[in-house]
């Protein structure tokens, strides 16, 4: 399994488009940096309005933390795009190459090659967290400095004190890991079904926005559809910043997602198994 | 036109003694309140409003007459009802002009209470109108029930301890009127499991309470106002 | 003798097409085994059946003697393909898709080893170099090294010659001779030319929709009693009736008002007597002892008769 892993992994870092997904976090990042080094503090006027109406706030609400936050919320909705542009390519890239066949044509199980695709691809959506996580977190913490984190919700304020965040973060990337990684066995289970990336890329991103509308939206109809939704759930990162967490939910959460990585996962070994590779 | 000036000297004299007791004891209390020239304490400040989940911190308290106050959370972010400075008797009354009017006594756990009522003398005093509930032969206050122009009407109660010869009260309990929070979800992206654990938090009674527990005071040893900045 | 490749009883179905029917053949060690056939006739699915690219539908296939379908991991170590285009990863280059290739067949081979394989094939100058500046000649090249890298007992070629300008066909009819010949491996390669195939392999197989039409040595197509004789005369029907009273047989009567009898070569100059003496003039009289025509003869109606004749 280990040289299988290793050859997916080569193939993967080996190409230019990878990067793209690391540069655009990269830019993306520095862009909201700037913006927040340069205007700060109009936008936290800005959007603190419907408190500061009746509420003093003294102290430093802008610093890394709270840059940390917003980044990921930002962020968090576009890097399933780099992730599809990954997984997705996984199966369809190659039928697109036509190195699918060769490949098929080695001794090496379809399951065996899958699995060892598909954590090629996981451990690339780890990374970028990774450095979506340096990006965001460190290097925000290193120029804006830490702080309490104030967190406005739509229906309440929550201020966390600054010892408490930085074991957030590490659970909300956790947990990000996880959502991104559905995102990745979603791309991955559509590969299996194209002979060329854009296909699967476009539905991931396609599933994922109309939940996303569907998830936030505040409609009735919707909201009995919501808990389930995946997408409703790959936001859970944000329970680990309530006070007190709300365990059982995110937990919920997570769980659920994690059923949906293994549902995508069989789901698509199941049907690559008896996969005709005519590319 | 005799007779009615008669009536009014009248009714004056009738009054004049408690007007004149009400604001012997307006005296005493802000003798001792200026006594305090400025002080800086360390207090744990929580806050109790429905919706904001704030934990309990160490703060510092700055006060300087006439009416600087501030409450900082050294690396952290405080949070308080705008005119919150008027957490502060000291600032409240220290080194201000009021008219007394006394409102007769009141008792509070078994503490029998004088209550006056000040009317701030400057027309531009944010503040309209001031009931403070005192105990006469401490002069100490244990209830200032304040409205102003800008920030609704709260008020303050009092508990002493270790600083009462200062008139500085060991708990100070600020309850004041909240209007609702609300931003639209779309933009706050909001977390569905949240919200569960949200709903069986009770609403509240439309009253915000910020507490401050002091646990030393450092009285007139000097502060510079740029802290105040 | 066991074959290294049995096919048994082998059917493949895309929904209602049946691509591949009641196929039955076997290659043996040391073949080199053609496989013949228009396009559509099912070689590239049989070929892909063997490699476990495509799931049969029924039948069976044995490799080495094994089952495919529960020994695919250990046969296929002893398989190497080239299907159809020579595709390989276009961003890495020819020593790194060797290597990947290699490693995937289950071989630890050093760089020295893969440039050795690179040299075989007149790579090793490129050997660094995105595979995507290749030409289409050196990426075939680079496909049969992928292909030999792990050293197969049983190469497999599905229409190696696609897309190759004449050199590049020539070399590669010589690759497969040096492969069978000199490293005494046992080769099976596609193709829908039969000229390509009657050069080089021993055995081969002609496929017509989906069905097996015939199986044998080339030697056996070559048999004088299956000569055929191509004629085309000034009156067509008198020279049949004339011909009824020969033993001489009248096979078909095709276009352009040509009769085809059978007859063995040695025959040719009686038959153009006998035809002279009844006053019958002759327009054409062409033996034919070609496996091509015998190929037209066999599959469908003769349709497409210029891919065969490119």
């Amino acid at each position: 399994m280990w040289p299988l892993l290793q050859i997916e992994l080569f193939k993967i870092f080996k190409r230019s488009r990878t990067y793209i997904s690391f540069a655009a976090i990269g830019a993306i990042v520095a862009l909201i940096l700037l913006a927040f080094y340069a205007d700060g503090n109009n936008y936290m006027a800005f959007g603190m309005q419907s408190l500061t109406q009746s509420f003093d706030i003294q102290g430093k609400v802008l610093n890394g933390y709270l840059i940390c936050f917003i980044i990921l919320q930002t962020l968090l909705i576009h890097v399933p795009l780099l992730i599809a542009l990954v997984a997705g390519d996984q199966v369809a890239g190659e039928a697109n190459m036509g190195t699918l066949r060769l490949l098929i044509t080695k001794p090496v199980s379809r399951t065996r090659l899958l699995l060892a695709k598909f954590i090629a691809s996981t451990l690339y959506t780890i990374l970028l967290l990774l450095w979506m996580a340096l990006l965001a977190l460190v290097v925000s913490v290193w120029i804006f400095g830490t702080g309490d984190l104030m967190i406005l919700k739509s229906t309440e304020v929550v201020i966390l004190e600054n010892t408490d965040v930085l074991w957030r973060y590490f659970a909300a990337f956790g947990f990000a890991a996880i959502a991104m990684t559905t995102v990745a066995a979603l791309a991955f289970f559509l590969s299996v079904f194209a002979e060329n990336s854009i296909g699967p890329i476009v539905t991931t991103m396609s599933v994922i926005i109309v939940f996303t509308i569907l998830s936030t939206m505040d409609i009735p109809i919707f909201n009995t559809i919501k808990p389930f939704l995946f997408t409703t759930h790959m936001i859970g990162w944000k329970g680990f910043f309530d006070a007190p967490v709300s365990w059982s939910p995110v937990l919920q959460s997570a769980g659920i997602l994690l059923l949906h990585i293994a549902g995508f996962l069989v789901a698509t070994i199941w049907v690559f198994r008896k996969k005709d590779i005519l590319s | 036109m005799k007779r009615i000036s008669i009536f009014f000297s009248l009714l004056f004299l009738a009054f004049s003694s408690p007007a004149q007791d009400a604001q012997n004891l307006l005296n005493a209390v802000k003798k001792k309140l200026e006594a305090v020239k400025d002080y800086s304490g360390d207090a744990t400040l929580s806050v109790d409003v429905s919706f904001m989940k704030v934990p309990d911190s160490k703060v510092k308290v700055y006060f300087r007459q006439p009416d600087l106050f501030k409450i900082i959370k050294p690396d952290g972010i405080s949070i308080l009802p705008k005119g919150g400075m008027n957490v502060s008797l000291n600032s409240l009354i220290s080194g201000k002009e009021f008219t007394a009017v006394p409102g007769g006594y009141t008792s509070v756990n078994g503490r029998k209470l004088a209550i006056i009522k000040l009317l701030p003398l400057a027309d531009n005093s944010d503040v309209v109108l001031t009931t403070l509930l005192v105990e006469e032969k401490s002069a100490l206050v244990w209830k200032a029930t304040t409205t102003t122009r800008e920030n609704g009407t709260y008020e303050s109660n009092m508990e002493y301890g270790r600083f009462s010869q200062w008139g500085l009260p060991d708990k100070i309990l600020f309850v004041f009127n909240t209007s609702t929070f609300k931003l639209p979800k779309g933009v706050t992206m909001e977390y569905e499991g949240s919200k569960n654990t949200n709903a069986t938090k009770p609403t509240g009674d439309g009253k915000g309470r910020v507490s401050l527990f002091y646990s030393s005071y450092s009285i007139n040893k000097g502060l510079a106002p740029g802290l105040f900045k | 003798m066991e074959p290294l490749i049995d096919v048994k009883h082998l059917v493949k179905n895309f929904g209602d097409l049946v691509a591949v029917d009641d196929l039955s053949f076997s290659v043996f060690q040391g073949d080199v085994y053609g496989f013949l056939g228009q396009n559509g006739a099912g070689k590239s699915t049989t070929l892909r059946m063997i490699l476990s690219l495509i799931l049969p539908s029924s039948g069976t296939i044995r490799l080495f003697g094994q089952e495919l379908s529960t020994n695919r991991k250990s046969v296929l170590k002893r398989v190497g393909a080239v299907i159809e285009r020579p595709d390989l990863y276009k961003y890495l280059s020819a020593i790194e898709n060797l290597s990947i290739f290699a490693r995937m067949s289950g071989r630890k081979a050093t760089s020295r080893q893969l440039i050795e394989q690179l040299e075989m094939v007149g790579l090793a100058d490129r050997a660094k170099s995105k595979v995507a500046t290749y030409s289409q000649g050196m990426k075939q090249r680079l496909g049969i090294a992928v292909a030999l890298v792990h050293n197969p007992d049983l190469v497999i070629l599905d229409e190696p010659t696609n897309g190759l300008d004449p050199q590049g066909i020539a070399d590669m009819r010589n690759l497969i001779l040096h492969l069978s010949k000199d490293l005494h491996k046992t080769v099976v390669v596609s193709s829908h030319l039969l000229n390509e195939i009657e050069q080089i392999a021993s055995r081969m197989i002609i496929l017509d929709k989906g069905k097996k039409m015939v199986e044998g040595t080339v030697a056996d197509f070559f048999q004088p009693a299956k000569n055929k004789v191509h004629l085309v005369v000034s009156d067509p029907q008198k020279a049949k009736l004339m011909l009824a009273q020969t033993p001489w047989l009248l096979e078909a009567e095709q276009l352009k008002q040509e009769l085809v009898l059978s007859l063995p070569p040695d025959q040719v100059p009686a038959l153009n007597r006998f035809l002279v003496q009844q006053e019958i003039d002759i327009l054409s009289i062409r033996s034919v002892n070609s496996l091509e025509d015998y190929f037209l003869s066999l599959t469908s109606e003769n349709q497409h008769v210029a891919t065969f004749t490119n």
